[in-house]
């Protein structure tokens, strides 16, 4: 508990050991455990634990006695008792039930800490205990997960501020801090009810203010930059995004939807995704009753992918993203405006169950000692791979994606290039390089073997061609990338990598290049885009599929016909 | 008129059943390949829709259709598309693959 008694009684505490240490936590030391990951965290915590207390202690001889150690385990774990605070305060208050919210008071100006909110919902409490008991009902709000802690407090001020009747109780489980501080009021209050540590809720009289529509616009001037609540919102956004209970609400209840829309405009993207997503899934649900389906590019390209309303569930946050996906938005990288001409001319983009075929067909070879890359080469109709400086290969295996990329496979005859093979993965331990590089060697091998004899047989032109390529010729590396910071993400860095590739491909590139030096070269390197970047995609992806999908209705319905094209092979 | 000869098993006919072709390009002769290395051979009217040979195929697989994805020569197939359109001839092999999802390494 002495760290947790830290934390609350000064956030910035880690500042002062900070001060006392002379060498050993330099302040960037001490201050890096900040942008450590949860589970670095808890295993630098682990750690320091054994240097104070456990089994490492007698390992250490220092002269202070390990109180260096103690300072830095203090400040860890005020570190992390900051950040469970922190996903507490997102998960804690309940989006849905705020709307309805009339009773509110003053919960502080979010700098003020804790103490002081829970005195001043104790002095509510206090003055009109009564009231309190008789009118307040409990709402469960806890099983909402959304960042409106922010919303309720900016918009409890101003009511506050406007409405001498308003009253919100924080329900908290006092640590021992706030115990000694808070009064007996809001302990009454809380021994009624069962409330997780320092959770934080509204207790909610049923009928709705009139005065908090009325006010609403007053809200805003009383409210935070409405910028910082934003941030905030999105971050916790990220910390807690489990929609799905919320969007099932949401999309079942048309009144709450309509209250919360005039409110989004300040209350931070979390209410709005929310709200997006209901609407979402209605939406899904009607272009699957009237069989609505997209092909991209077009019906007529013959290699079109062609999307169903279920693929969207696919987007949903946490979800893993399917081939269909996939393959739509490479396609979708390809458009005229992102890639232009010259950009299909220098690229090609294996689909996403190339691979897998990969595999297969030197499976077989194995078993049967035979190649079938001939039936391979059909999935290249019309292209010459040699001709492209890249080639992208999305690989799929055991529920997970990663990219591999075929640099130069036609061996720049200047020389200005080298033939290599890069592979990308979002995760640390996600698919095994080797055996990436190993088959995609063995399919340029026999593609270049194919194209030699091709060329030997019908002129003597590709002179320079006519080398022999043997598999260990090809370099093969493995590049560091930004890694998801999730598991459900994979799909979108696949995607995010290409996107980011293409837009900055080396014109050149010897092997020499991937030696890390990612800041000249352009691509590459964990620095190389912020991992919420291609996080985001999900939405953006979302967003255009379903323009597309309500394209795709219009046609059917100004055609008055929806769905013919679907059902017109009657059984 | 059902885009698949009936035999059978609706939709399927083995490939030493093979009816003499009536006028050309009438009927073609189509193998689809699971990932398992099994093969299904169909017989189908080249200007049909490839949804029944589809259906067809994960019934008697007994999958769910929603689960497989057919391809041909790596492109992806629609169920609305027919033979006749994408130039399929007699013999040419579809790959049914199953859909594939991921998110992170199990």
């Amino acid at each position: 508990m002495i760290g947790l008694h830290h934390s609350v009684i000064s956030d910035d505490s880690e500042d002062v050991s900070d001060g006392v240490e002379v060498e050993f936590f330099t302040d960037s030391k001490a201050q890096k455990f900040k942008e450590f990951s949860d589970t670095q965290l808890d295993d630098e915590i682990e750690k320091y634990e054994g240097y104070v207390a456990g089994t490492r202690k007698a390992a250490l001889n220092l002269p202070d006695g390990g109180n260096k150690f103690t300072k830095h385990l203090e400040s860890l774990r005020s570190e992390k008792h900051k950040r469970a605070r922190k996903l507490k305060r997102a998960l804690a208050v309940g989006t849905q039930k705020l709307r309805d919210i009339g009773y509110l008071s003053n919960l502080g100006n979010g700098n003020g800490g804790t103490r002081w909110e829970t005195k001043s919902a104790a002095q509510s409490v206090s003055t009109k205990p009564q009231n309190t008991r008789s009118t307040i009902k409990v709402e469960n709000v806890s099983t909402d997960i959304s960042a409106n802690g922010f919303v309720s407090r900016e918009a409890s001020k101003s009511v506050d501020y406007n409405n001498g009747k308003s009253i919100v109780i924080i329900r908290r489980s006092p640590s021992p801090e706030e115990k000694a501080s808070s009064s007996e009021g809001a302990t009454l209050v809380l021994s009624g009810e069962q409330s997780g540590p320092s959770s934080r809720e509204l207790l909610t009289p049923k009928t709705p203010d009139p005065s908090f529509q009325v006010d609403s616009d007053r809200k805003r001037l009383v409210a935070e930059p409405i910028g910082r609540s934003r941030k905030r919102a999105r971050e916790a956004e990220f910390v807690g995004r489990t929609p799905d209970t919320a969007m099932e609400i949401d999309s079942s209840d048309e009144e709450d939807k309509t209250s919360v829309g005039n409110r989004s405009s300040f209350d931070g993207s979390c209410v709005e995704v929310s709200r997006r997503a209901g609407l979402r899934n209605t939406f899904r649900r009607r272009m699957e009753k009237l069989k609505v389906k997209i092909a991209y590019p077009s019906r007529t390209d013959p290699d079109a992918v062609e999307i169903l309303p279920s693929d969207l569930t696919r987007l949903e946050p946490l979800e893993f993203l399917n081939d269909t996906i996939i393959d739509f938005y490479i396609k979708y990288i390809q458009r005229d405006e992102f890639l232009g001409a010259e950009g299909r001319q220098r690229f090609h983009f294996f689909n996403s169950f190339f691979y897998k075929k990969l595999s297969e067909v030197v499976n077989s070879q194995k078993k049967k000692g035979e190649a079938y890359f001939s039936k391979l080469r059909k999935w290249t109709k019309g292209t010459n791979i040699f001709e492209k400086d890249y080639l992208f290969v999305p690989i799929h295996d055991k529920l997970h994606w990663s990219l591999a990329i075929i640099c130069f496979p036609g061996f720049d005859k200047g020389g200005q290039s080298e033939r290599c093979i890069i592979h990308l993965d979002s995760m640390t331990h996600g698919h095994d390089s080797q055996r990436v590089f190993r088959l995609l060697r063995s399919y340029i091998v026999a593609e270049w073997k194919h194209s030699v004899e091709t060329c030997e047989n019908e002129a003597d032109e590709c002179t320079l061609s006519v080398q022999r390529l043997k598999a260990d010729e090809i370099m093969c590396k493995k590049v560091p990338v930004p890694l998801q910071d999730n598991e459900s993400d994979c799909g979108l860095f696949l995607l995010h990598y290409i996107q980011k590739f293409v837009e900055y491909a080396p014109k050149t590139l010897k092997s020499r290049d991937l030696d890390g030096n990612w800041e000249n070269l352009g691509v590459f390197g964990r620095d190389w885009f912020l991992s919420t970047e291609a996080s985001s995609l999900r939405t953006s992806i979302l967003e255009h599929l379903c323009r597309l999908f309500k394209q795709e209705y219009s046609i059917l319905e100004q055609a008055n016909n929806p769905v013919i094209p679907l059902d017109g092979e009657a059984t | 008129m059902a885009g698949v000869e009936d035999s059978s098993n609706p939709g399927v006919q083995h490939q030493d059943e093979k009816k003499p072709l009536d006028g050309a390009g009438q009927h073609i002769n189509l193998k689809v390949k699971g990932q398992d290395g099994g093969e299904v051979f169909f017989r189908i009217k080249s200007t049909a829709t490839l949804r029944k040979l589809m259906n067809a195929y994960c019934d008697r697989q007994s999958v769910d259709p929603s689960s497989i994805a057919f391809l041909f020569d790596g492109r992806r197939l629609r169920a609305e598309q027919t033979p006749a359109e994408l130039d399929m001839e007699d013999g040419d092999e579809i790959d049914a693959m199953l859909h594939q999802t991921g998110g992170a390494s199990s």
